[in-house]
């Protein structure tokens, strides 16, 4: 089953002599259970691709249907509550809320689904342990390396139950250790529990683990290779 | 956890929250006192000049108002008596004759203004034994009471022998030969100089007025409503009978309150002006430093108008704090002026004098001035939070994640 189908998108920005295609008839799928890595230089499109995907930004041109749903013809308000519920968004500078605690940033996001207490306590224990910082649940983000700070973006990201999980650049400020780690869980997530990664990336350590790669290369896809494993 | 969140953002940034909440507690406490003085001053004013004699209401024939003379009269009788006990509003009246004549002391003479009062009558509207300082009030005719700075202008002391001469009622002659029983000291500088006391029936005998008075002088259960009170009360005069409230027997006082009043809202405006724009200044830089935070936030999923809420909130909770600390700080200063006022001193204490006004100045205690000057702080506070209201709603996740 598809998480994600795009149709001939086409996302051009346009300056008062300049247009450039950003992303230049794109059509592809993502399937439940991948572990996808959008590849390519910086300038290919891999950001404004994974911001349509996600919602937070819309085609000139073109459809793209999130768990069946046609994102083109949401208003802004549904496509927030759409995020909400549907995609876990995992940023490369961890964007975490600074005055609340591990724990806190996890629960926070059920909380604006209205989760009850119970609910919550027991899918942020879940996901403190599944991303291995449990022990740290009370610190906040200034308290946490860069690389305990992904693992909560992550485990954050998750904590919805979302599609599936974008994730833009998500190693790129970290270490070899600490990326080494966050790929583990990463691929432990998507191994037992079947979570779909979608990420755009050109750290070639992830892209070794991604078990597809599609390359863009000036908003075109110019390779789409399943990797076996 | 929305009320936590705001909580916890409101001290991310110890140093701006303090200074932030600094400036609205400045200035509660600034735009209080001000206006605690100024109402002070003019509290006191009226207070002195309307409430010490004159009165917040009075009912005068119409020509009395602008010829305020002893040929001038108004009934006062049974009927009006029975009208005047049965108004809930009314809580006190006086009539009074007033008569202008010389007053002589051996060979100290001085024009004096003789008021003929039924003592028990002007005692609940004046209190008028409070200010006796020597001596007491009249009880029976031949008997006279001196504001004290006309006693000493007359050298006239307790049981001194003053004789009056002036002009009567219809152009008869009056003379009242009186003995002085008590000297009073009326706040009312000037009218401590030239006043005298005298039973209402020596002054029906000395001026010859045996029918009305000239002036009833009206007090309320509420003096600061005396003006909507008259209003309501002029249909039940029959002219050229009428009440009048104190503004329109004091109409150069009356301009001065106006004048103050505005005056203190243009201070005040003033003031809120620069608070205001330091105000601005700290909710755009609040908006600025959490730009990133923001567009992050909507990208996974809080809705614009809860996030709008929480940074609202959080401006609403420095402005609620600022405020009641304002305010606690402003309650003992303001209370300190107006147990210990300030003596004027010199060329201004003069000054003051010559208006009749005592030379001192203190705060009011007015609940309603502590009240509005706070509200006024507390909704400029969140009058320009709505901004960041504004700035959230028109937010783009995406590009405020990358500023």
């Amino acid at each position: 089953m598809n998480v994600v189908e795009t149709k001939n998108l086409e996302k051009i920005y346009s300056d008062a002599d300049l247009e450039v295609r950003a992303v230049d008839g794109v059509s592809f799928d993502v399937k439940e259970g991948e572990f996808t890595a959008i590849v390519g230089p910086s300038g290919s499109g891999k950001t404004t691709l994974l911001n349509i995907i996600g919602g937070l930004d819309a085609p000139n041109y073109g459809s793209v249907k999130v768990a069946s749903q046609e994102l083109t013809e949401m208003s802004k308000s549904e496509l927030i509550d759409f995020r909400l519920h549907n995609i876990g968004f995992v940023f490369q500078s961890y964007n975490l809320i600074p005055v609340l605690t591990a724990y806190e940033n996890i629960e926070f996001v059920m909380l604006l689904q209205n989760r009850n207490s119970k609910e919550r306590k027991e899918r942020v224990e879940e996901l403190l342990e599944a991303v291995g910082i449990a022990e740290k649940s009370n610190k906040r983000p200034s308290q946490l390396s860069g690389g305990q700070q992904q693992r909560v973006a992550v485990a954050r990201a998750l904590a919805p139950k979302p599609k599936f999980i974008l994730a833009d650049e998500p190693t790129a400020n970290l270490d070899s250790k600490s990326t080494a780690r966050l790929l583990d869980i990463m691929e432990q997530l998507n191994l037992k529990e079947g979570i779909t990664f979608l990420f755009s990336t050109h750290d070639q350590r992830v892209i070794d683990r991604a078990r597809r790669v599609v390359t863009l290369t000036d908003g075109k896809i110019t390779e789409d290779k399943i990797i076996d494993a | 956890m929305l009320f936590k969140l705001a909580w916890r953002n409101i001290w991310r940034n110890k140093r701006r929250t303090f200074i932030t909440l600094a400036m609205i507690q400045f200035a509660v406490v600034l735009a209080t006192f001000m206006s605690a003085f100024r109402y002070g001053i003019l509290d006191a004013q009226v207070e002195n000049v309307v409430g010490g004699y004159q009165g917040y209401g009075a009912i005068n024939d119409t020509s009395f108002v602008n010829e305020p003379n002893i040929e001038n009269i108004v009934p006062f009788n049974d009927s009006i008596k029975h009208y005047l006990n049965e108004k809930p509003d009314i809580k006190a009246y006086s009539p009074r004759i007033l008569g202008v004549g010389m007053m002589t002391c051996g060979e100290k003479f001085k024009i004096t203004k003789i008021t003929g009062i039924e003592p028990r009558l002007e005692d609940s509207l004046t209190h008028l034994s409070s200010f006796v300082v020597r001596g007491r009030l009249m009880n029976q005719s031949g008997e006279v009471v001196l504001g004290s700075r006309l006693s000493k202008r007359l050298k006239a002391d307790l049981d001194s022998v003053v004789f009056v001469t002036g002009m009567g009622y219809h152009g008869n002659t009056a003379n009242m030969l009186l003995k002085v029983v008590g000297i009073i000291n009326l706040s009312n500088l000037e009218e401590d100089k030239r006043l005298a006391f005298i039973t209402l029936d020596e002054a029906r005998e000395g001026f010859a007025l045996y029918e009305g008075v000239n002036q009833i002088v009206l007090g309320f259960n509420n003096n600061s409503d005396a003006i909507s009170i008259v209003r309501e009360l002029k249909d039940d005069f029959e002219l050229p009978t009428q009440v009048y409230s104190w503004s329109e027997l004091n109409e150069s006082l009356y301009m001065l309150v106006q004048v103050n009043d505005a005056a203190n809202v243009i201070i005040s405006s003033i003031l809120y002006f620069v608070i205001s724009f330091g105000l601005f200044g700290t909710i755009l830089m609040m908006l600025s430093e959490r730009k990133r935070e923001f567009g992050m936030l909507i990208a996974i999923g809080m809705k614009k108008s809860k996030l709008a809420y929480v940074v609202y909130f959080e401006n609403l909770l420095m402005g609620i704090t600022g405020t009641g600390i304002g305010f606690l700080i402003a309650i003992p200063l303001v209370y300190y002026f107006h147990e210990t006022p300030i003596d004027l001193t010199g060329q201004m204490a003069d000054d003051i004098e010559k208006y009749g006004f005592e030379p001192t100045i203190s705060t009011s205690m007015s609940l309603l001035m502590f009240l509005g000057q706070a509200l006024a702080v507390l909704s400029i506070t969140l009058i320009f939070s709505l901004y960041s209201i504004f700035r959230i709603r028109s937010m783009n996740a995406i590009k405020a994640m990358h500023e």
